[in-house]
C-alpha cells in the first residue's frame, strides 16, 4: 500500500485516484447487491412477488417488507457508519428491481412466454426512499430503525395499489366471480403452480375483516423494525472485515 | 478483480437458473419417472380425447375424459382433499378458457372422493406456435402432479395475433395479454428515475468512499456534522415528496377503480358420477408378473348382475391400455400413446347375466418395460391396480377397478 501512496504527489492526483476507486467499487457493490439480494428475494418472497394473482392483502403485504428489510439494514449500517452515506436502502431496492426486471423479461416472458403484466415485480422504491430520507434527516440509525421501518412496512401496499388496482376489478367467469388477477392466473396455465398452492387471504388476521390490509401493514412494519436491528448487527459484523482498515 | 467478476457471473447464472426451473417445470414425459405403484393406484384416467391436434393461434382445443380415484389408495400418498385439474404444457402455449369437472367450473380447487369417478372437459385457446406433448394433469396437494395421458399437439401461426379479451363486471372490455402493463411500467419508471436521481445526488458529490471514510474516522463522535443543512433539506423534500406521491397515487387509483375485490380463493366439492361398474363386480383372485414374457397374468372372479352377457375388452393402468381386439379395438393416437392394440387376451368367454365366473387374463406388452411398470415388483408396496372394461352385447360398458398383490415370476 505504501508504494501506491508514495506515487501520489498532488492533491489533484489523489482526487483522481479516489474517484477511480469509487468507479471501481460502486459498480461491483451494485452487481453483488443485485445478485445476492435477488437470490434472497426469490427464496423468501418468491411467488408472492412473481405473480399478479399472489399479491394479496395478507401474505404479500406482510412477507415482502419483512424479508426485504435485510439488505437495506445491512447496507445502512455499512454506508452510514463508515461513510455517512444515507442511500443504502435505495441502492439495495433499485438493484433488486434491476435484477427482477431482467429476470422477468428474460425468463418469464421470453423463455416461458408468460405475459409481462402477470409478472411485474412489486414496487419497492418509495419505501426505500423514505427509509433513506429518514436516516438522512434524523442522522440516527435508531430513529431510522423505529420510525423508518414502520413507514417502510406501512407504505408498501399504498405504493403498489396504483399498479395492482386494475387487476382487482371483478369479472364474471364461467359462473363465478373472480378478480382480473385471478383470471390471469387461471388462463395462463402454470403446470407447477396449481391454484391451491397460492397462500393468499388466509391466516388469523382474517378476523379483522375489511381492515385486514392496514393491520397486515402495521404488522409488517413492526416486524421490519425488529429485523432492521438484527441486520444492523449483521452489517456491523461484515463491516469489521479488515480490508477497510488497510486503505 | 477477475474473481469478483466470476463470482458475479456465477451468481447471476444461479439466479437465472432458479427462475428458469421455477417458471416452467419440464413436463417432457415425466409420466415414466413416477413410481409404478403410484401411477397404477392413484388416479386412473380413461376416455381421454382431444378435439384436434393441429390448430392455429386463437383456435380452440377441447380435451375431455374421465378419471377414477383408485379405491386402494397408497398409504404414503396424500389423499385428494385439495386438488386442481390442470394441464401439463411447457408454459402458456395455450390459455385455459374453461375447465369443468362433472359440469362444474374448475377455476377453484376441489375435494375428491376416493373410489369415485368424475368426467372433465378443458377448453384451451392456442396462444403461440409450438409442438408440445400435452397432458391432462391433476395436482393433488402434498401428493404432487398425477399425470394423465398425453397427446402431441401442434400450434401454428403468430403469437402477435393472439388476443385474450374479457369484459369486466364494470363493463370494460380488456385484453389480458397487455392489460395494466403500461400503467405498471409507467410507475416503475417514475420511481426508478427518482431512485437514480437520489443515488446520483450522492455519487456525484466527488469521490465519496475514501475521503468520506477518512473524514468519518477523523471526526469520530462528530461525524454526523458531515451532513450539511443542504443535505438534510434534500432529505426532507424527498421524504415529504415520496409520501405525498404515494398517498396521491393510492387515492387516485381508488378513484379510477372504485369497484375492486380481493383475490378469490375458495374450494368446492363436486358430486361424483354414478358408479361406472353398473352391476358388474370383479375381484382379483391371484396375480403374477411374468418377467421373461413381460406379461401380467391374473384370475378375475366376475359376477354379472346386468341383463346382458359381458366380455372383457380392456385393461388400463398408468395411462397404458391393453386391448382385447375381439371385444374392443383401439389404436395409438400418436407416437407416444401407449396402446397395446393386441395386448390382452383371456380364457373364460362371456359371463352371462346372474353368473359368477373365473376369468384368466393375460396382458402382454413391451410397455411393461418401456414404461417402467415392471419395477412395481421392487416397490415397497408391490400391489398393482387398474381398471377393467366389460362390454355387453347391447353395447353397454361396465368399468370396474381391480387390484391386489403382485407376485413376480422370474423364470
Ligand atoms: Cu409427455
Amino acid at each position: 500500500m505504501s508504494a501506491v501512496q508514495s506515487a501520489i504527489t498532488t492533491a489533484e492526483q489523489q482526487h483522481r485516484i479516489y474517484k477511480q476507486f469509487d468507479w471501481i467499487i460502486i459498480p461491483i457493490v451494485v452487481l453483488v447487491v443485485i445478485g445476492a439480494f435477488h437470490i434472497h428475494a426469490m427464496l423468501t418472497m418468491g411467488d408472492w412477488d412473481f405473480w399478479i394473482d399472489w399479491k394479496d392483502r395478507r401474505w404479500w403485504v406482510t412477507v415482502t417488507p419483512i424479508t426485504l428489510i435485510f439488505f437495506p439494514a445491512a447496507l445502512h449500517y455499512l454506508l452510514w457508519e463508515n461513510f455517512r452515506l444515507p442511500f443504502g436502502a435505495t441502492l439495495a431496492c433499485a438493484g433488486l428491481l434491476i435484477g427482477e426486471w431482467a429476470n422477468r423479461v428474460a425468463n418469464f416472458v421470453h423463455w416461458a412466454y408468460f405475459p409481462m403484466n402477470m409478472v411485474v415485480p412489486s414496487e419497492i422504491i418509495p419505501m426505500a426512499l423514505c427509509l433513506d430520507a429518514i436516516l438522512l434527516v434524523s442522522r440516527s440509525l435508531t430513529i431510522t430503525g423505529v420510525l423508518g421501518c414502520m413507514v417502510w412496512g406501512i407504505i408498501f401496499y399504498p405504493s403498489n395499489w396504483a399498479i395492482i388496482a386494475p387487476f382487482h376489478v371483478p369479472v364474471e367467469y364461467n359462473g363465478t366471480m373472480m378478480s382480473v388477477a385471478d383470471l390471469i392466473g387461471y388462463n395462463y396455465v402454470r403446470t407447477g403452480t396449481p391454484e391451491y398452492i397460492r397462500m393468499i387471504e388466509e391466516g388469523t388476521l382474517r378476523t379483522f375483516g375489511e381492515d385486514v390490509t392496514p393491520v397486515s401493514a402495521f404488522f409488517a412494519g413492526f416486524i421490519s423494525v425488529l429485523f432492521y436491528f438484527v441486520w444492523l448487527g449483521i452489517g456491523k459484523w461484515f463491516a469489521k472485515t479488515t480490508w477497510m482498515k488497510r486503505i | 478483480m477477475l474473481n469478483i467478476k466470476k463470482t458475479i457471473a456465477v451468481l447471476i447464472a444461479i439466479t437465472a437458473g432458479f427462475v428458469a426451473l421455477y417458471a416452467a417445470p419440464a413436463m417432457a414425459h415425466g409420466e415414466k419417472s413416477q413410481a409404478a405403484y403410484l401411477r397404477m393406484r392413484t388416479l386412473l384416467w380413461y376416455d381421454v380425447e382431444v378435439s384436434t391436434t393441429k390448430l392455429q393461434v386463437n383456435d380452440e382445443l377441447v380435451m375431455t375424459g374421465k378419471f377414477y380415484w383408485f379405491y386402494d389408495w397408497p398409504n404414503n400418498i396424500a389423499k385428494p382433499e385439495v386438488a386442481f385439474l390442470n394441464i401439463g404444457i411447457p408454459g402458456p402455449v395455450f390459455v385455459r378458457k374453461a375447465s369443468y369437472i362433472n359440469g362444474v367450473s374448475g377455476t377453484n380447487s376441489t375435494r375428491f372422493d376416493i373410489g369415485e369417478t368424475y368426467e372433465f372437459k378443458v377448453i384451451l385457446k392456442a396462444r403461440r406456435a409450438a409442438r408440445v406433448h400435452m397432458h391432462a394433469l391433476m395436482n393433488v396437494k402434498e401428493a404432487g402432479p398425477l399425470i394423465g395421458p398425453g397427446r402431441w399437439v401442434e400450434v401454428t401461426g403468430d403469437m402477435a395475433d393472439f388476443t385474450n379479451e374479457v369484459t369486466t363486471l364494470t363493463g370494460e372490455t380488456i385484453d389480458l395479454e397487455t392489460y395494466g402493463l403500461v400503467n405498471a411500467v409507467k410507475w416503475h419508471i417514475f420511481w426508478g428515475v427518482i431512485a437514480a436521481a437520489w443515488l446520483l445526488y450522492w455519487i456525484f458529490q466527488g469521490p465519496i468512499l475514501i475521503p468520506r471514510y477518512k473524514k468519518v474516522k477523523l471526526l469520530g463522535e462528530d461525524a454526523d456534522d458531515m451532513i450539511t443543512a443542504g443535505n438534510r433539506l434534500v432529505g426532507v423534500v424527498l421524504l415529504i415528496g415520496t409520501l405525498v406521491v404515494v398517498t396521491w397515487s393510492y387515492f387516485n387509483a381508488y378513484a379510477q377503480y372504485p369497484i375492486t375485490i380481493p383475490l378469490q380463493s375458495g374450494q368446492i366439492t363436486i358430486p361424483a358420477l354414478p358408479d361406472a361398474a353398473r352391476g358388474v363386480t370383479a375381484e382379483v383372485v391371484d396375480a403374477k408378473y411374468r418377467v421373461p414374457g413381460r406379461a401380467l397374468e391374473f384370475s378375475l372372479k366376475v359376477t354379472n348382475n346386468t341383463d346382458s352377457p359381458i366380455r372383457l375388452g380392456e385393461y388400463t393402468a398408468a395411462n397404458i391400455r391393453w386391448m382385447n381386439p375381439e371385444v374392443s379395438q383401439a389404436e395409438p393416437a400418436d407416437s407416444h400413446d401407449p396402446v397395446a392394440s393386441n395386448g390382452m387376451s383371456y380364457e373364460g368367454g362371456a359371463v352371462f347375466p346372474g353368473e359368477t365366473k373365473l376369468l384368466k387374463v393375460t396382458c402382454t406388452d413391451a410397455a411393461w418395460e418401456t414404461y417402467r411398470l415392471a419395477k412395481l415388483i421392487y416397490d415397497p408396496d408391490s400391489r398393482f391396480g387398474g381398471l377393467v372394461f366389460f362390454f355387453g352385447e347391447d353395447g353397454s360398458r361396465s368399468i370396474v377397478a381391480i387390484g391386489g398383490p403382485l407376485i413376480p415370476a422370474f423364470i
